[in-house]
């Protein structure tokens, strides 16, 4: 099996929480990422899903190394780049781009298109053959902009050409792998569909790996290869993508997946809705042990008394859960509710 | 039973670049029971639809056509029928409950407010009223949380409790816009729970505006799809999905990745067209993947392709045997493998 592109192990990230205005006092610390651990393989899309809260853009802004970590460790091809200080990830910078999920935001108004998309040529000092100007003109055309588009401002672009923008400007320096953090969220769905067939091509085209993260499940599962469900700060399982959508295993992603509206009438009046008590905790009183105890259906008092160990299922495939989902899709929702006590079996046998 | 019935409704801003009709020429029905479905990209006219007939739009912007409210016009209504009618006879939910809710003031004396605004009876069944309705809502303990500034609620609990003052004078009208697209989808699934059960249990007419095909699919009972200010399809909500007629609503459905047959989605060139530049002839033919010359310069009438009345009404000149035959295929591409 090739080398992994990315490994994250154990990754840990707090933020100090302040009561008061201005120079409020440190009263605690929020864990927004927990312990998490995925590798990300080269040429593959690495899919991220989860609510808001969970942990997702602070996760990436450490994998890119724009937030220090508590502890844990992030290795690049090869070379562990955990501590490295700001000129020594120059060298790795240059591989590992970030896409960012608000368009409007994450370009400098005041900034003409192919500047922007120049700046990273620029900070490296690349020298493209043909020159600068027209080794971003040569962008613009990939991703779909015009030449012309050259001397404009990003306002007078609509979301989804923006997006574009940012797109170009991750590619300027060939990078090995985009982080890509909700990037079709901000857009219309037809204008989505066209970033969602940019990306792959681009994939297809110069070899890149990605990590894709957001919300919309029907998203994350039309890109990626294989998939990290997060909750609270932790990946509450992983898998390759077809193993996880046939059959989730952890309760919090099958209540996910049975939470998704169906795009056709008669599936969705026929399903059961899974509907599950309560919304997710605010980061201040998390849950112990397994995070997901207070809302899920199956749990018991082990749930909340001890972390969940991993348990694997198809290669590649593990769960945090005491008490995986056994089988998928459920006839009535509340199957999900009855599980296999893993006691009564023993003492029955 | 015809709740609200709209007319010709059109609305015009006044724009540095002239006028922009925002809204033009929209007409549908809201029946007692059902859920209408508004669907289409950002600024189709959605909101302004909803705006205008809630009549919350700055002065100066002019609105015209019939919106028949019981038969009273909502158009033409002054300040003082409109202050009686809003939260009494029809009401309106919005996207982000954040900023609906005033922050200064309990949850309970927000819902009591409502009430009372419009019914004079005792204060003890003021509040006993609220209290009925944030415990209809899904509110647990009701009558401890009555005393709760919004602060102390998330996002979803707010959502219920505007769901909640929306109801409480149980309305024939309920516009919802956009009320699940800043929570998140397993919030979204309660909200969804709660409102097909208010649609049984209070019987009110509801329009529910979205983007999602996936919540249309899930709560409406018909759809009216949007483009550049217009209706460009309406129908009851199975055939929307099975044989849809109109190019757009085909690209909306091609654009959405549970329904994807490939590793490629099919998608819609270009963007939505911005209001002040709204192309002439049929709004949809610069991005038409099937326009023809004519679409360019006349603008087709929402009619039924099958001729007479199927209750299947598009705006495109395409044969209607076109209309059919693409419409059915898509149809048939398998949806969500789920
Ligand atoms: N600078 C910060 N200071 C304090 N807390 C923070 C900060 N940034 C993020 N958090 C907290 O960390 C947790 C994870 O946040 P993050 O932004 O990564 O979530 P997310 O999954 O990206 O959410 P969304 O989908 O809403 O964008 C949240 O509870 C958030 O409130
Ligand atoms: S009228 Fe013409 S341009 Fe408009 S949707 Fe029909 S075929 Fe396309
Ligand atoms: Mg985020």
């Amino acid at each position: 099996m090739t080398e992994p592109l990315l490994v994250v192990e154990d990754l840990v990230k707090d933020f100090p929480v302040r009561r008061g205005a201005v120079f409020g006092r440190q009263v605690g610390t929020v864990r927004a990422v927990d312990g998490v651990s995925f590798d990300v393989r080269p040429g593959e899309t690495l899919g991220i899903v989860g609510e808001s809260g969970c942990g997702k853009s602070t996760l990436a802004r450490c994998v890119m190394r724009l937030l220090d970590v508590e502890s844990g460790r992030i290795e690049f091809a090869g070379r562990d780049i955990t501590h490295l200080s700001r000129r020594e990830m120059r060298d790795v910078r240059s591989d590992l781009m970030m896409v960012f999920q608000d368009p409007y935001e994450s370009l400098n108004p005041h900034m003409r298109v192919g500047d922007i998309i120049a700046e990273p040529l620029e900070i490296y000092k690349r020298r493209p053959e043909g020159g600068i100007r027209h080794r971003v003109k040569e962008l613009l055309d990939r991703v779909g902009l015009r030449p012309e588009h050259y001397d404009r401002f990003p306002h007078e672009f609509s979301g989804g050409q923006r997006q574009r923008i940012g797109i170009a400007r991750a590619l300027a320096l060939e990078p090995k792998l985009i982080v890509c953090d909700e990037p079709v969220t901000a857009l219309d769905v037809s204008v989505q569909a066209q970033i969602l067939n940019l990306l792959s091509d681009l994939q297809g085209e110069f070899g890149l790996t990605y990590i894709f993260i957001a919300h919309d499940l029907d998203v994350v599962r039309h890109v990626s290869d294989r998939l990290c469900v997060m909750y609270l700060g932790q990946i509450s399982e992983r898998g390759r993508c077809e193993d996880v959508y046939r059959h989730p295993r952890h309760p919090y992603s099958a209540s996910l997946m049975a939470a998704v509206p169906i795009a056709d009438p008669k599936l969705a009046r026929a399903r059961k809705p899974i509907v599950l008590e309560g919304e997710i905790p605010s980061p201040l009183d998390r849950p112990g042990a397994c995070r997901f105890h207070p809302r899920c259906p199956r749990a018991t008092e082990i749930c909340a008394a001890e972390d969940p160990p991993a348990r694997q299922f198809e290669p590649d495939h593990e769960a945090h859960c005491y008490f995986p989902v056994e089988r998928w899709p459920l006839d009535d929702p509340s199957e999900l509710a009855s599980r296999t006590d893993p006691d009564a079996a023993v003492q029955s046998s | 039973m015809t709740v609200l019935d709209v007319r010709e409704l059109r609305t015009t801003f006044q724009t540095r670049e002239g006028a922009a009709c925002a809204v033009d020429g929209v007409s549908f029905t809201l029946e007692r029971g059902r859920v209408l479905g508004l669907v289409g990209e950002s600024g189709s006219g959605k909101s302004v639809t909803s705006l205008s007939l809630m009549r919350l739009l700055p002065r100066g912007v002019s609105v015209e056509g019939q919106a028949l409210l019981n038969g009273f016009d909502l158009v033409t209504a002054d300040d003082a029928d409109l202050r009686r009618l809003r939260g009494d006879e029809i009401a309106m939910i919005f996207q982000d409950p954040t900023t609906s809710l005033n922050p200064v003031y309990t949850v309970g004396w927000q819902v009591e407010e409502m009430i009372r605004l419009h019914n004079e009876i005792p204060r003890a069944q003021v509040h006993q009223r609220a209290r009925d309705m944030l415990g209809a809502v899904g509110i647990a303990q009701p009558a401890a949380r009555l005393d709760d500034y919004p602060h102390q609620f998330s996002g979803g609990m707010r959502q219920r409790v505007m769901i909640a003052m929306a109801l409480a004078n149980n309305p024939s009208v309920l516009i919802a816009d956009e009320p699940t697209t800043a929570l998140d989808v397993t919030t979204q699934a309660q909200i969804l729970v709660l409102l097909r059960r208010l649609r049984a249990e209070f019987d009110s007419a509801i329009m529910l505006i979205t983007h999602d095909l996936g919540v249309v699919a899930e709560i409406c009972d018909d759809v009216a799809v949007m483009y550049g200010g217009r209706i460009v399809e309406r129908a009851p909500v199975d055939e929307i999905f099975e044989s849809p007629r109109h190019p757009y609503t085909w690209g909306l459905l091609d654009s959405m990745p549970s329904r994807a047959t490939s590793g490629r989605l099919r998608s819609i060139p270009g963007t939505p067209p911005s209001l002040t530049e709204l192309p002439g002839g049929c709004r949809f033919h610069p991005r038409c993947p099937v326009a023809m010359e004519k679409c360019r310069t006349d603008a087709p009438a929402l009619r039924s392709a099958g001729g007479g009345d199927d209750g299947h009404l598009d705006a495109c000149h395409l044969a209607a045997e076109q209309k059919r035959a693409r419409g059915q295929g898509l149809a048939s591409a398998p949806a969500a493998s789920r």
